[in-house]
């Protein structure tokens, strides 16, 4: 087998994967704030260390609202997952230099950073539905930049170079082309 | 581009088609059709010389500098 019937069978395999991510990931948050009440207090760690208080159910208004804040980052983040699956549709299709490429690593990247800043505010967001329960003086507003947030940028920054260098690729591949 | 491409020119004199002039060279027709609108970027040596051989010319018959002004 080829290099290139390599490529497009790995990206065949990855595009369904990345097809069962956009379908996933939004059940996942979907079901987060269904069943939050039920969950594990573990995945709710606001309540937790260092000022332990007795957990308290979530108000299905409070359940709605953080749904609706955890759209902000769902968005950012399947508006990625759809980047790459059609970056990796062109390769299983054999495209490999295209403008469209350059284009969908840079939109991905640009995603990427937003999907960083709207994670911070749902993060946030969350640490305040979480401890709106707790008595006055104990409730919290937690902004968090931690090295999650770090090394997405610094992937966000290697997105650009790969995009910036497969804008090169796409021009040779265009000399190539038209080389008679 | 000052590179004016007289491929179209020199087939008809030599009364020879696209067709059969791609498959002597061994290049595909689009390419010769790259080639014979000036969309090609760059001609190979080797290009150039199996259509020098097919059409027994020289490449200044093919090729040729216009300058706009």
């Amino acid at each position: 087998m080829d290099n290139l019937s390599k490529i497009k069978k790995f990206s065949k395999n990855l595009h369904l994967f990345l097809s069962f991510l956009v379908v996933v990931i939004p059940l996942y948050y979907v079901s987060y704030w269904v069943f939050v009440n039920y969950l594990p207090e573990s995945l709710i760690n606001v309540n937790i260390h260092p000022t332990p208080l007795i957990p308290n159910e979530l108000p299905i208004k409070l359940q709605i609202i953080g749904f609706f804040t955890s759209l902000l980052p769902l968005s950012a983040l399947i508006y990625v997952i759809t980047n790459i699956r059609k970056l990796f549709s062109f390769y299983r299709e054999g495209m490999i230099f295209s403008f469209e490429h350059v284009s969908l690593f840079k939109k991905t990247a640009k995603a990427l950073v937003l999907w960083v800043i709207l994670s911070i505010i749902y993060e946030s967001a969350k640490s305040v539905i979480f401890s709106a329960g707790n008595p006055p003086g104990s409730r919290l507003l937690k902004v968090g930049f931690s090295s999650a947030e770090i090394t997405t940028l610094v992937v966000v920054g290697i997105v650009f170079i790969i995009a910036w260098v497969m804008d090169e690729g796409r021009i040779l591949n265009e000399e190539k082309e038209l080389t008679v | 581009m000052p590179i004016i491409v007289n491929l179209d020119v020199v087939l008809a004199k030599r009364k020879m088609k696209s067709v059969e002039l791609a498959k002597l060279v061994g290049i595909t027709e689009q390419n010769l059709s790259i080639l014979k609108t000036g969309k090609a970027r760059a001609i190979r040596i080797s290009t150039l010389e199996a259509i020098c051989k097919y059409l027994e010319c020289q490449p200044g018959d093919i090729l040729e500098y216009k300058d706009h002004e």
